[in-house]
């Protein structure tokens, strides 16, 4: 659990105690969206398309490489991970299969967690957030992954 | 696909629209059209009992998308509003065993429900402003 929680570190280098800090910069969305119509921060609507896919390949490369290194330390918890054309698929045997995806017509990151759910990711303050439930994606990732590696130990 | 989602998609059920200008009659729109999938969701819910008693759907998109919110219609009717707005995704893709990848579609139908009952709640409500 050390070793994951050295991970972690790694893993997630921008998570701080943000976690307040976004719903004073929301505005109301006067069209109807596809995450139920709440409020999305202008920030979100003006990212530009080139920065997010800059963003997007970004996070996905850092998490790539943060995963196979796991998956070498722990190849009976994380037997699998791949990227390809935007697409990662990350195959954890104590849960399923994760599908994490950028959505460029939204300008999100989709993840499909066997453990939590799907839900969708859109850039606030440097970080991937869910605008349904303010869980950042990194989190996520960061405590089913540590789960399933506490698990296997 | 589980035969759950193909039953859905080739004999969908409550497909259609009523009218939306209607007090009683709650319509939910969600999707991003840019990325296929778009789904209108209709409720028409009783003024006094606050119980759903009709409900249409038309969705465009994957199988899993119609199965999702076609199931979503056979399960909200009869249904309280405070009922339906508890549905969760994880219910939906649980009865149509939904892959991974599709678990996003169970969600769209999980969002239409609730922009369907927002839209009701504003409509009775008008005066309330945010």
């Amino acid at each position: 659990i050390a070793a994951a929680g050295g991970e972690r570190a790694r893993f997630c280098p921008a998570v701080t105690n943000k976690k307040n800090h976004t719903v004073n910069t929301f505005q109301k969305r006067f069209v109807e969206s596809s995450t139920d119509g709440q409020v999305v921060p202008q920030e979100v609507l003006n990212l530009p398309l080139e920065k997010y896919h800059e963003e997007a390949d970004d996070y996905l490369d850092h998490l790539l490489d943060s995963l196979e290194e796991l998956s070498e330390a722990h190849p009976d918890c994380i037997p699998d991970v791949e990227l390809s054309h935007g697409v990662m698929t990350l195959e954890i045997p104590a849960f399923g299969t994760y599908v994490i995806n950028k959505q460029p017509p939204n300008k999100q990151i989709w993840l499909a967690s066997p453990l939590s759910g799907p839900n969708r990711f859109d850039l606030l303050n440097g970080e991937w957030v869910s605008l349904r439930n303010g869980t950042k994606l990194t989190d996520i990732l960061t405590e089913e992954v540590e789960k399933a590696i506490s698990k296997s130990q | 696909y589980h035969p759950k989602v193909i039953d859905h998609y080739t004999n969908p059920r409550n497909v259609g629209s009523m009218d939306k200008s209607l007090a009683n009659v709650g319509t939910g729109i969600v999707g991003a059209p840019a990325c296929g999938d778009v789904i209108k969701l209709q409720i028409q819910v009783n003024d006094k009992s606050g119980i759903i008693e009709n409900v249409k759907f038309k969705t465009f998109g994957c199988g899993s998308a119609i199965a999702s919110s076609s199931y979503m219609t056979e399960l909200v009717r009869g249904m309280s509003l405070d009922e339906a707005v508890k549905i969760k995704n994880t219910e939906i893709a649980k009865e149509l065993s939904l892959p991974p990848v599709k678990l996003h579609c169970s969600m769209l139908a999980e969002d239409a429900i609730k922009a369907a009952i927002k839209d009701y709640k504003t409509k009775r409500n008008p005066s309330v402003l945010h």
